[in-house]
């Protein structure tokens, strides 16, 4: 049986800057109100310019410049994102195309989940044979499908990419087990209609009296979705409490699978929503605080990048050592959850 | 039958107590009877173990209704499934490196097991464990 490791890491952060104060100019709220309820100080923007595929290179470039590995050497290109530039194609084929990585290249959207479930397809086409070596990136814009007038959510999300290259390893090393799940009946709790085929489809342009014969032929012209809010929306407390539960629940089914004591786990490397959230799930679990990584005071809730960025962040810092337990879990729209568990193998 | 004699007759002479022969997906754990060892206090040497081949989920059963692949007294040939170890979402298999009968299983089913741990004692068929 093979197994696969994280060989290296890698993150871009756009360099704007967007504090609770900057927000206090803007809208209803102030810096202590956020963060008392959710930890966060400040986020990053992405600029003009600064798009996915932007921020999807730079962390990929960055993981690559840690491996010394090259574009070619690539053969497996997967992007997790909840907000892709656009529909089609894939974020993943225009990564290929910058990075010129090679075999298949797609997206995977199971949002804030998002780059553990990518992770784990990775790891199954390497087991399988499918490829030997996978680029696995999370990147978000969220600040482009948030309503910056809407002061309950706008204040959570930021933008960022992370990515991280995955190879074969020993034996007992590396991804050690895993746990993924979705509850659909949670699709409800956090959404957003922008973007979307129903939303898109509108009679518009230059129609030249053709509007009755178009609406004839194509009826669902004239059912469109366009005027529906486009922005994200969230039922907070319910997320909250789900995400505690299902936080808690990963680590322990990852911990059993693995045959691992939760005592022996070096770092968790948690989905960056909420302080509360991994506050809540630290004493349920009955372990210090001091076990996770936070950055979302800096960066707040990146949604798929959260954890690439953390992840790399934690390496950057010393945080994490060959031989090391380390725990990657996330959990968000869908809803969603996934965690993995590697043995750490050493990195940039 | 003889590889295993030699390996006693070696694990004697060095004084080993124990050692772990893994061939595939099949793992041995060889323990030489010395007082200090619980297990193989029987006249003639020692007992033989089968031992989990890596860490996961210890499967007895395919699953809860399924009648159990080993129960104790029960005699397996060659080559016969004896227990599996899921790991990564896949059932590793551990079959009978030869003739034996199952004297005692150590673990639940469903239980996390590491890699090395005893999960059954079982003695040859024919003869007792070659120490
Ligand atoms: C969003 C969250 C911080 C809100 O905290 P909460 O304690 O549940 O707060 P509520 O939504 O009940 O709002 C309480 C009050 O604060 C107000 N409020 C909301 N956002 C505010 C803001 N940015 N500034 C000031 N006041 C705000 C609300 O309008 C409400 O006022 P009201 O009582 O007069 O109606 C919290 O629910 C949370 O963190 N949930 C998880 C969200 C998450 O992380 N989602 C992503 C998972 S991937």
């Amino acid at each position: 049986m093979r197994y696969v490791t994280v060989a290296s890491c890698g993150s871009c952060l756009p360099s704007h800057v967007l504090s609770n104060h900057d927000l206090e100019r803007f809208l209803e709220t102030t810096h202590e109100w956020i963060h008392s309820r959710t930890g966060i100080n400040e986020r990053r923007i992405a600029g003009a310019n600064e798009d996915n595929l932007h921020l999807s290179l730079e962390a990929s470039r960055d993981a690559l410049r840690g491996s010394s590995l090259r574009g070619e050497d690539i053969d497996l290109t997967i992007v997790a994102t909840t907000t892709c530039d656009r529909m089609v194609p894939a974020l993943a084929c225009s990564v290929q195309r910058e990075l010129g990585t090679r075999g298949p290249a797609f997206d995977i959207n199971a949002a804030c989940s998002g780059f553990t479930y990518a992770v784990v397809v990775a790891l199954h086409l390497m087991r399988g044979g499918i490829a030997s070596r996978a680029l696995v990136v999370g990147t978000e814009t969220l600040t482009r499908i948030i309503d910056w007038t809407d002061r309950s959510t706008c204040v959570l999300f930021g933008d960022g990419a992370g990515a991280v290259i995955l190879e074969p390893c020993d034996r007992g090393e590396g991804i050690l087990s895993y746990s993924l799940g979705a509850w659909g009946e949670g699709d409800k709790l956090i959404f957003a209609e922008g973007g979307g085929a129903r939303m898109m489809a509108s009679l518009s342009g230059n129609l030249d009296g053709r509007e009755e014969s178009m609406a004839t032929y194509l009826p669902f012209l004239s059912h469109a979705w366009n005027d529906r809010y486009p922005y994200l929306q969230m039922d907070g407390r319910e997320v909250y409490k789900f995400a505690v539960r299902k936080l808690c629940e990963t680590v322990e089914d990852l911990c059993r699978q693995a045959a691992v004591n939760l005592g022996e786990v070096r770092l968790i490397v948690p989905h960056q929503a909420n302080y509360r959230i991994i506050q809540a799930a630290a004493q349920r679990l009955g372990i210090p605080l001091e076990c996770f990584h936070l950055n979302l005071d800096r960066f707040a809730n990146t949604s798929a990048a959260s954890i690439p960025i953390a992840l790399e962040e934690a390496v950057r810092w010393g945080k994490i050592s060959p031989g090391d337990l380390v725990i990657l879990v996330g959990f968000g729209a869908g809803l969603t959850w996934g965690g993995i568990l590697i043995r750490w193998t050493g990195c940039k | 039958m003889d590889f295993l004699e030699g390996i006693g007759q070696f694990m004697r002479s060095e004084d080993i107590e124990e050692l772990e022969i893994i061939d595939g997906n099949c793992s041995i754990l060889l323990r030489r009877s010395t007082s200090k060892s619980p297990i193989g206090s029987d006249e003639r040497g020692g007992a033989c173990q089968v031992v989990a081949p890596l860490a996961g989920i210890l499967y007895l059963a395919p699953s809860g209704e399924d009648a159990p692949y080993s129960s104790p007294g029960q005699t397996k040939e060659e080559g016969e499934l004896l227990f599996c170890v899921e790991a990564l979402k896949h059932l590793n298999e551990v079959r009978a490196p030869f003739d034996l009968v199952i004297e005692e299983i150590l673990v639940e089913n469903l239980e996390s097991v590491q890699e090395g741990q005893v999960i059954m004692r079982v003695s040859r068929k024919d003869e007792e464990c070659a120490m």
